[in-house]
């Protein structure tokens, strides 16, 4: 009996003690989105083992938006000087928050090598929902809105406000928008629209413009409300959801900001294979997203070694393969080395969704991040409350 | 040596109950006025009022007591009727009875997805069987505004729950024996029934119910998934606060926080005093 306990004992230790960080490497905690089994493959069986042979071990912590808000905000309220976060990956409206609490440190771009492949002076680059970056995130990816549809169900799907309108009338039920960043940015696209074009709602955010494009816009929703799933009585709680529904057959369209994400939806058999991704012919939300260190980050010098390695060309080039994340480059093509110019350029095309350099020509800016705030409230009351 | 023991334990219950829980409501009243947050500049009452002004918060709280008002009654029903109803073959409860209560709500309210949504098992039975023509034709049960996908889901945690309850109920207060003793001073079964047998079982386990009413008026995982976008209940808007786009949204958050806390401890302190009160008379 005995034997057996300090067998079981020496076995527990063991494996206890193979758990702990090895002493040899620096650890680098990193906060991000774990939604997407494609991601976290990339991220486990890709990132995580080359950067081990770089000397850094990445631990993968699940969170995003305002959970890595909330966790800073709190460690700032908490006088705590050392963070538990080294490595953040944020989009734009993480980023505008990171900035109201001045949770990130930076600029960092002076201290990432692989920035020398991406295009600085681009517009999706230097600014990120309006504001203007100042190297205080890292571009990883960029992506575009599309929006989805069954070719099978909806051979004809809408691709401009109008066209939606008279879809919706014509296929009651069959469509809505979620209560979430992806429903809003579609509403986002919509008030662009309103406004007259995304030049009109370039800059900071105007009042003006928003009340005047906002009451076209709600009077716009209120008309083929009733002609939503479930009335417009409620909406899906989050794209999941919404992705749930379409894939049940119980809309006919749905709507990504991941223009890759049809074809990794077809790929773990969630959708089935006569669902295609299209661009939205009067404009398509386009963005990059980021990777950003916390300004209380006790392992900086980890984290932009981590940070510079997912820009390298290298590990761009495996994040870009559709059969796996198929994200978009952060990178300028034209600023690559040779030999990676004509990797990039070989690259396997997705099968569900016309290729990037096709919807590219419809791409527009996020405008400010404040026409979002004021989107979230109203859709609430207005749509949600079915206040005037 | 007892009134030293007694210290301890009220000592033991401060530390470990009173402190975190009333640090708590305090961190949120000082961040809801003002005190305390990073983004906060000065001490005001904006975000009470903002929350009365809206009326999300009193929309929440009365969508959250009548869910939660209907799943308690309809569950306590259910079992008062199982307990007196039902002649099991043992005292002990079978093994069975407890499986329901191993599901988490989170679990719950997945299953009811599965079975109950348009989409789900029972719509496409019925639409196989011929008893609706489309599958969209079965009734809303899910995500619907009667709430009646989260008061379902209740009402399958909360039965099994109630009559192993009450069936312990009706063994310690002998329950049996006094329908005898009534019976024999010539009381008739319904009597027997609606004036001794359910009022000493409810009596007897109202604080319990309590309990229990309060569990599913704060309850997050089951209305987070199954109710609709509006009205929520009060945990599913307090988050949705706390979690907003907006950080200025916070202190509402923290401000609903503190307010639900207080009106669900000074009610429950009301009805347990007039419950002790009827008790004592």
């Amino acid at each position: 009996m005995g034997k057996y306990l300090w067998i079981c004992i020496l076995l527990i230790s063991g494996f206890l003690l193979s758990c702990g960080p090895d002493q040899n490497l620096q650890q680098v905690n990193m906060m991000m989105w774990q939604g997407d089994p494609v991601i976290n493959s990339y991220m486990k069986t890709y990132v995580v083992p080359e950067l081990k042979k770089q000397g850094i071990d990445l631990q993968l912590v699940s969170g995003q938006g305002t959970e890595i808000v909330s966790t800073l905000m709190t460690e700032i309220e908490a006088g705590k000087t050392d963070s538990e976060i080294d490595v953040v990956w944020v989009n734009g409206e993480t980023f505008f928050q990171l900035k109201q609490i001045n949770g990130l440190y930076g600029p960092i771009w002076d201290s990432l090598s692989n920035i020398a492949y991406v295009d600085t002076s681009s517009s999706f680059i230097k600014y990120d929902f309006q504001q203007l970056v100042n190297g205080y995130e890292a571009p990883w990816g960029t992506i575009q809105m599309i929006m989805i549809h069954d070719e099978k169900r909806a051979p004809q799907p809408p691709s401009n406000p109008k066209a939606l309108k008279e879809w919706v009338k014509a296929n009651p039920g069959k469509f809505t928008l979620s209560n979430d960043f992806t429903g809003m940015s579609f509403l986002k696209l919509l008030l662009i629209e309103f406004a007259g074009g995304s030049e009109a709602i370039k800059g900071p955010f105007q009042s003006d413009i928003y009340q005047q494009a906002g009451d076209s816009l709600w009077n716009y929703i209120r008309e083929i409300q009733p002609y939503f799933w479930r009335k417009g009585e409620t909406f899906p709680e989050g794209l999941a959801a919404m992705h749930r529904l379409f894939a049940n057959g119980e809309i006919d369209l749905s709507i990504s900001m991941n223009d890759n994400g049809v074809d990794n939806k077809v790929l773990e058999g969630l959708f089935p294979p006569s669902a295609k991704g299209y661009a939205w012919k009067s404009g398509i939300i386009k963005n990059s997203h980021f990777l950003g260190i916390p300004s209380r980050s006790p392992h900086k010098s980890g984290a932009l070694k981590t940070i510079n390695f997912l820009l390298s060309p290298e590990a761009q080039y495996k994040k870009l393969q559709p059969d796996g994340w198929g994200d978009g480059t952060s990178l300028s093509l034209n600023l690559l080395p040779e030999e990676w110019k004509e990797k990039f350029r070989s690259t396997q095309q997705r099968k569900q969704t016309p290729p990037r350099s096709e919807i590219e020509q419809y791409a527009v800016m996020e405008p400010a991040p404040e026409y979002m705030i004021r989107l979230y409230d109203d859709f609430a009351k207005k749509i949600i409350d079915g206040e005037e | 040596m007892h009134r030293i023991l007694s210290y301890i334990n009220a000592g033991f219950f401060f530390l470990l109950i009173v402190l975190p829980l009333g640090g708590g409501l305090i961190y949120s009243f000082l961040y809801s006025i003002g005190g305390l947050g990073l983004l906060n500049e000065e001490i005001s009452g904006k975000a009470l009022l903002t929350i009365w002004e809206e009326g999300t918060f009193l929309k929440s709280l009365f969508y959250s007591v009548y869910i939660a008002l209907l799943s308690i009654g309809i569950s306590v029903a259910l079992s008062l009727t199982l307990t007196l109803g039902i002649k099991l073959p043992s005292r002990e409860n079978p093994y069975w009875m407890y499986m329901p209560l191993a599901l988490p709500g989170m679990v719950v309210a997945f299953l009811m997805f599965q079975w109950l949504s348009r989409t789900g098992v029972f719509s496409r039975v019925m639409f196989q069987a011929g008893i609706i023509s489309e599958i969209t034709d079965f009734p809303v049960l899910i995500q619907d505004e009667l709430g009646l996908g989260i008061i379902i889901a209740h009402v399958l945690m909360a039965t099994p729950f109630f009559w192993i309850f009450f069936r312990g109920l009706y063994q310690t207060e002998r329950v049996k024996e006094l329908g005898g003793i009534s019976a024999s001073l010539g009381a008739q079964k319904h009597q027997i029934l609606w004036k001794v047998k359910i009022p000493v079982l409810l009596q007897q386990g109202l604080p319990t119910i309590i309990l229990y009413f309060l569990f599913v008026l704060g309850s997050y995982e089951i209305p987070l998934l199954l109710g609709q976008s509006s009205p929520q209940m009060l945990s599913v808007t307090i988050i949705r606060k706390l979690e907003r786009f907006n950080l200025l949204d916070k202190p509402e958050g923290y401000a609903m926080i503190w307010m639900y806390a207080l009106i669900v401890l000074v009610a429950v302190y009301a009805i347990l005093s007039l419950h002790q009160k009827r008790k004592a008379s």
